[in-house]
């Protein structure tokens, strides 16, 4: 009998401990959502797939080799996912650009083609460092997502390329 | 343990749904930290188990 008993106490303690870890992972993800604290930052060193940052596409025109992103052609593309809508996105590269000046964009919603740009400007054989600022108010979100574009005119002419070491974005209210 | 396996079937059931249904309001809620496809995988196995328990508790029957 008592081992009856503890038996059904331990299926109802399994029961509720289930539906506790199924809300407590709802709460978790409108959470994660909601994003109260008005930043949300993601990073990627390229090292393999990032989960809120799609690499850079064509994957023609880009090739990944041992944590950098290695970018042969232009323009490249770059999706990030944004829980909600902020207001300000900051991209800070890490990259490499001997002898080409490259521009880094955000879509926009004003028509099929239209793109903000920052420069980028050539860092000679050294990587560095940039820090470049956007306003999203009329940024194009799609399915939750911000689309960037890095265009380099004369990349794809032999031997030249531009190296992206890191990249973290951060979107703010 | 049918009894067991039947409640996780059906709640795992409804946790995908939930999620699911979240998903197509908000996209982005959820694939970005839970492969929906692997839930609905282990929803299967749950139902398949439960199914095979109820066929093997009619037969003893």
């Amino acid at each position: 009998m008592k081992e009856k008993i503890n038996g059904k106490a331990l299926i109802l303690a399994i029961k509720i401990s289930l539906w506790l870890t199924f809300a407590a992972v709802i709460v978790f993800l409108t959470w994660e959502k909601l994003a109260p604290s008005g930043q949300v930052t993601y990073q990627t060193d390229f090292f393999g797939r990032e989960r809120f940052i799609q690499n850079f596409y064509p994957l023609g025109k880009v090739s990944l080799a041992e944590g950098f992103a290695i970018i042969g052609a232009e323009p490249v593309y770059l999706e990030v996912y944004s829980p909600k809508r902020f207001a300000r996105a900051k991209a800070k590269f890490v990259y490499s650009s001997p002898s080409l000046e490259a521009k880094f964009g955000v879509k926009l919603n004003v028509n099929p083609w239209g793109f903000y740009f920052e420069e980028m400007p050539a860092t000679g054989e050294e990587y560095k460092e940039i820090i470049l600022e956007f306003d999203l108010a009329r940024a194009e979100i799609v399915n939750n997502k911000l689309k960037f574009a890095l265009a380099c005119p004369g990349v794809d002419e032999e031997g030249k390329a531009i190296m992206i070491d890191s990249l973290e974005i951060t979107l703010s209210k | 343990m049918r009894n067991l396996v039947q409640f996780l079937f059906s709640s795992l059931f409804i946790f995908w749904m939930i999620l699911c249904l979240l998903e197509w309001g908000m996209p982005g809620f959820a694939i970005y930290y839970i492969n929906l496809n692997w839930l609905l995988f282990f929803v299967i196995f749950a139902g398949l188990t439960e199914v095979i328990l109820a066929i093997d508790a009619r037969d003893k029957f």
